[in-house]
């Protein structure tokens, strides 16, 4: 059995439809039942249209039935940690019946593997994966970072004793770097073999949506006895992945994502990993939940993972929405959600790269190198800010410009604009530092590609009119001169809960 | 060891204590006032910018003369401008 992400073995893997069951129909029906798919805003010119909402790399829209799901829960909701009375048993229930679902999106045999709650996304199961691999590697002084990083699974390594050295990615023949080199890796591994204690290396890129050849990544890494660390915080929500399968090639020994980015707003994030990771390991947070006993002079923790590592009480509600998601994803089957978005992926880099003026990012063979739905680009002439500016205001795509998390390799991607900068005066260059990020999910449609690339059109062929719309503001922003979106209006706290006060019975 | 950096008769481009990617685009301007054939030095805390620099070499043809550390972290770039750079004004 093969695991997902081979270059020659892109999206489709026939022995990868075993994670999940064929349902074209559930797709169809699960995909219009998100929050936010009817929103409409106000725009510059006066209309009033639909949201295109193309930011799911940052976070995802809310699958309805998972938030149906947690309201129906919530008359049984009470604390976990008792087995006192009954709410607070089918919560502890709860608990484990989401990271029951978790354990079985990513195919990891729960007695090999911990799923354990960190924080609010990949940041905080990330920082402590630092933690739990560097305690599990104390000999050791290396850790190896793939270049394409976001700032999570890259800055949290850099801080915990071990010296991180970045693994370049491979460059094709138009300069277009791709996924991780794996010559080099090799080499890296090689050249630091006994002494590295882990390559820490994203399965997709939050700046392209480029997928790592992983299986042969995992292969070499374990080749050369060096653990591995896998942030599939982009991935997950949109492409098979089988932690048994990668077993054969060594396994995976922890992953870490969001459950903010997986349709499931509010809960927490992830960590995976091998439980012999855990093993006579303080965790670094204390409190209730974790210990046996407490005394005056010390206290004695308790054995069983997850809970050990899981100080406080848990995020119930949030657990139980990621679950239902990852129950219904393997019910879709994420071969299905796979197929479905790369054909939009396609579409969408079509219609962009038949743009003369558009120049997209990251290798262009989207056969020998796979990506997700995400696709950054930049309008030739125009500030990334801006661009993203006009597509909001005047055509109410939302979507996401600049470095997002990841500087070092958008700076690499971006190096031949860099390079035919003529000013380099530093508030110029700042606003030239990044691009336009479009990026797709389970509940995208071509209607949302249409009006993207119609976005763009308009802002290629009224380059000089927009500029003249707008200014930078003091924060380096672009702000339309006159149009102002009246947010508070749209959605004011304080009001929709004096709106709830009225209608509360008498 | 010190004393080796700069190297002599290099026109010194002091970028410090900007990094990436302003010492590049520091080197690209310095470059314009550089005779043909002149050495030039990129002082820089940066080291980051010894691989840009090299890569910026290698696509624009100009010949890329090494590196050197100075104390506190200093470090000196070396470029060649070439007589094509010369006369075009731009590398």
């Amino acid at each position: 059995m093969t695991a997902y992400a081979s270059p020659d073995q892109h999206f489709l893997l026939p022995d990868v439809q075993s994670v999940g069951t064929l349902n074209e129909g559930l797709l169809e029906r699960v995909r219009t039942r998100f929050w936010g798919l009817d929103v409409s805003y106000q725009l510059a010119d006066g209309r009033s249209v639909p949201r295109s909402y193309l930011d799911s790399a940052a976070s995802t829209l809310m699958l309805q039935p998972a938030q149906q799901l947690v309201q129906t829960y919530l008359n049984h909701y009470a604390n976990s940690h008792s087995a006192t009375h009954i709410s607070s048993r089918i919560a502890s229930s709860i608990l484990m019946w989401a990271r029951d679902q978790i354990l079985a999106l990513v195919d990891a045999p729960a007695s090999e593997y911990a799923c354990v709650f960190a924080g609010t996304g990949a940041t905080a199961a990330l920082n402590k994966a630092a933690d739990v691999f560097r305690d599990a590697h104390r000999d050791k002084e290396i850790v190896l970072i793939s270049a394409m990083e976001h700032h999570s699974n890259d800055l949290p390594h850099r801080v915990t004793g071990l010296k991180a050295v970045h693994v370049p990615l491979a460059v094709d023949a138009q300069g277009n770097p791709g996924a991780i080199d794996l010559q080099i890796l090799e080499s890296l591994l090689r050249e630091y073999s006994g002494r590295t204690a882990y390559l820490a290396i994203t399965l997709a890129s939050n700046v392209t949506g480029i997928v790592n050849p992983i299986s042969e990544v995992v292969a070499l890494a374990k080749g050369h006895g060096v653990s591995v660390l896998l942030d599939v915080a982009q991935a997950l929500p949109h492409v098979p992945l089988s932690l048994r399968a990668l077993e054969s090639v060594g396994g995976v020994d922890a992953i870490a994502f969001s459950g903010h980015k997986m349709y499931a707003p509010g809960s927490p994030g992830v960590l995976i990993a091998r439980k012999s990771l855990f093993v006579e390991r303080e965790p670094e947070h204390l409190g209730g939940g974790i210990v046996r006993d407490v005394y005056k002079d010390g206290f004695v923790m308790i054995d069983s993972l997850p809970s050990r590592e899981e100080a406080g009480t848990p995020n119930i509600t949030g657990a139980l929405a990621l679950g239902c998601v990852a129950d219904i994803l393997r019910r879709i089957g994420m071969d299905v959600v796979a197929r479905h978005e790369n054909e939009l992926l396609r579409i969408l880099w079509q219609e962009l790269s038949a743009l003369p003026e558009v120049r997209l990012y990251g290798s262009n063979d989207l056969d020998r190198c796979p990506r997700i739905a995400i696709v950054p680009f930049n309008v030739c002439g125009l500030e990334h800010g801006l661009v993203a500016a006009i597509l909001n205001d005047y055509h109410n795509v939302a979507l996401r410009s600049g470095c997002f998390c990841a500087h070092p390799y958008v700076r690499e991607l971006i190096q031949q604009d860099i390079w035919a900068m003529e000013d380099d005066s530093e508030e110029v260059v700042a606003r030239r530092l990044g691009m336009v990020r479009v990026s797709l999910a389970l509940y995208s449609s071509r209607e949302d590609i249409r009006r993207l690339v119609a976005g763009v059109r308009d802002v290629i062929a009224n380059k000089d009119a927009y500029r003249a719309l707008y200014r930078v503001n003091e924060g380096g922003d672009f702000e339309h001169v006159s149009f102002r979106c009246d947010d508070k209006n749209m959605f004011d706290p304080t009001a929709q809960v004096t709106r709830l006060l009225k209608e509360l019975p008498r | 060891m010190n004393a080796m950096h700069p190297r002599e008769g290099a026109l010194v481009i002091d970028t410090v204590p900007k990094r990436c990617p302003f010492v590049l685009l520091g080197l690209k301007k310095g470059l314009l006032g550089a005779e043909a054939g002149q050495l030039v030095a990129v002082r820089t805390i940066d080291p980051q910018a010894v691989d840009d620099i090299r890569r910026y070499c290698l696509a624009s043809a100009l010949p890329f003369e090494g590196s050197g550390a100075v104390d506190d972290g200093v470090l000196f770039i070396y470029v060649r401008k070439s007589a094509v750079s010369a006369a075009a004004g731009s590398p």
